[in-house]
């Protein structure tokens, strides 16, 4: 679905030597949940801006849904190819009301009135939004605009859903609901790239990506990426609570028997030792 | 008192459509030298209690006072407060607009009575603070940065001017996990040198290893007020205010539930280890 190889960029068009992207080669295959996780200013969001063309492609290949982004004929096709949800939603709001805003998108594609409504009140739906279709999108809660900022997305029917951050602004109940649709959506065969810095976030993505100054570090399945400290200490994040205690566990003496990743498996470990060790 | 918030109300767009009670009859008080915590979900008060505590709106009811003084009179003098109270906001990052960044940071600065040498000084232990090389990115242009390194610019341009009080909103949504570690220990330092801090974070860890008092606001009523490790402690009842608690607290929680002897009163990951160990160990003995 999303090939780039050796991706180099630099937003100092000068003389270049900056660079955001220093040779970037990731890929995600159709259907995948991918999370992408590096400390800021390690170039995620230029990778993301990449994806559907908000950003030309300086150097390497990249290829999006088949479509070569060094074409630039072709950037408005990879444009509805891929959507992206930012950070902030208030940033990307156009209308006063919440249906015109979802319904930007397809105006400028010329989609017949009849299927605007259709699409808006089916994107609202999806994000869990019906009902709120005459309100004022700038009154609504953090997380509610993060979902009407979905809704006008989903709306496009893109290939690719990237969220580019879009749960670091929200509580703890708008991260549950946008994390929510991003499961269901992903259970629906969507292709999602998440780029995030809660690492919990990552242990139901498929594949996880360490990215560390503007490079791809290495990639593979939660429970590799996630469990392994040196390789995380790399890449400047931190391990999950549940990792973090079974190393310090492990320093003072004690072994689990499985490193755990979540909270729920650290419990359960340390309830087993237990009952192993009053035997 | 240093702060005192007492039965404040604020209704935003009184008398047309949009009327909103955000605040309904809060009374708190803040000491010299806390490490204060507030929490709640999005849209229960939060953001508008810290701007009334900076003054920059005013309550429909309700006083705020200022060592006694009440910074909404007709009389006050509000240079007090605004050299008292220094504001980060959320989104801090939009609102850099010098040339570079040593300019930036030294805007607050511009009309003290500071010596020149001195504000270069101060500008250099902002940036310091917050994690950057002084020398190296001085010159640069602060719009030319990431999203998370912009936000630590302008934080140490409210830093620069040295408050008594720090207020700060949501500071660390955004910031990689290192960057929020760095960021809270600077927060703990500075608390260690005097200041008083007053941060809204969703981040329960953040506020659990942090700080020592929590308000929790639901739906524009101060609706707890008290330690850190207390409010924790209820853990079914912060996750009905949509809030949850420290990830530590949460292992504790699911522990106890399992039938394992440990505390409520567990907030910090050291005090979680610890507790950890102190089970594991003592089986150990048996």
């Amino acid at each position: 679905m999303i090939n780039a190889r050796n991706i180099k960029f630099s937003y100092d068009f000068s003389d270049g030597r900056h660079r955001s992207l220093n040779g970037t080669t990731f890929s995600v295959k159709k259907g995948e949940l991918a999370v992408i996780l590096g400390h800021n200013g390690c170039g995620k969001s230029t990778l993301m801006k990449h994806l559907n063309g908000l950003i030309e492609l300086q150097q390497g290949e990249l290829t999006v849904n088949g479509i070569d982004a060094s074409d630039i004929e072709e950037v408005w096709k990879m444009r509805r190819c891929a959507g992206i949800v930012f950070q902030n939603p208030d940033n990307q709001f156009v209308s006063s009301v919440v249906e015109e805003d979802v319904a930007f998108g397809l105006e400028n594609y010329e989609v017949p009135r009849e299927e605007i409504e259709e699409r808006v009140s089916s994107a609202l739906k999806t994000v869990g939004m019906e009902g709120f279709e005459k309100r004022s999108p700038h009154m609504l809660s953090g997380g509610q605009k993060q979902r009407v900022a979905l809704a006008g997305v989903l709306a496009l029917e893109p290939e690719i859903l990237i969220f580019d951050e879009a749960t670091s602004m929200l509580d703890p109940q708008g991260r549950a609901e946008v994390l929510e649709t991003v499961k269901r959506l992903h259970s629906e065969g969507k292709t999602i790239i998440m780029v995030t810095h809660y690492i919990e976030e990552a242990v139901f993505a498929d594949t996880v990506w360490f990215m560390h100054d503007g490079e791809m570090l290495a990639h593979g399945t939660p429970r590799e990426m996630l469990t392994d400290p040196e390789l995380l200490a790399d890449t400047g994040l931190d391990a999950p609570l549940a990792v973090k205690l079974y190393y310090d566990l492990l320093d003072a003496g004690i072994k689990l028997d499985h490193c755990p990743l979540t909270n729920e498996e650290a419990a359960e470990e340390i309830c087993r030792l237990k009952s192993v060790m009053s035997r | 008192m240093p702060i005192e918030v007492r039965d404040v109300s604020l209704t935003y767009s009184e008398g047309t459509p949009f009327e909103t009670c955000a605040l309904k009859n809060v009374s708190f008080t803040i000491e010299d030298g806390e490490f204060l915590g507030i929490m709640g979900h999005t849209g229960c008060g939060k953001s508008t209690m810290l701007q009334l505590i900076d003054g920059l709106i005013k309550p429909t009811e309700g006083k705020i006072l200022l060592d006694g003084e009440d910074i909404n009179a007709r009389d006050y003098d509000r240079t007090k407060l605004r050299s008292a109270v220094g504001y980060v906001f959320q989104y801090p990052e939009c609102q850099l607009f010098e040339t570079t960044v040593e300019k930036d940071v030294a805007f607050g600065l511009k009309h003290s009575s500071l010596p020149k040498d001195e504000v270069a000084e101060r500008v250099k232990w902002a940036l310091e603070s917050v994690g950057f090389d002084y020398e190296k990115v001085r010159k640069k242009s602060p719009l030319g940065f990431s999203g998370g390194e912009k936000r630590r610019i302008a934080i140490a341009g409210i830093l620069a001017t040295k408050p008594r009080f720090l207020i700060l909103d949501e500071p660390i949504a955004g910031l990689d996990p290192l960057g929020r570690d760095a960021f809270m220990k600077l927060l703990k330092t500075l608390n260690g040198q005097g200041t008083t801090i007053i941060m809204v974070s969703h981040n329960a860890d953040s506020i659990g290893e942090c700080t020592r008092r929590v308000l929790v606001f639901d739906h524009g009523v101060l609706v707890e007020n008290g330690g850190t490790s207390e409010i924790f402690s209820d853990v079914e009842k912060m996750r009905s205010r949509h809030i949850g608690v420290s990830q530590s607290r949460e292992i504790a929680h699911l522990l106890k539930e399992k039938g394992l002897d440990i505390t409520d009163k567990i907030s910090r990951y050291d005090e979680l280890k610890d507790a950890v160990l102190e089970i594991l160990k003592g089986g150990e003995q048996l």
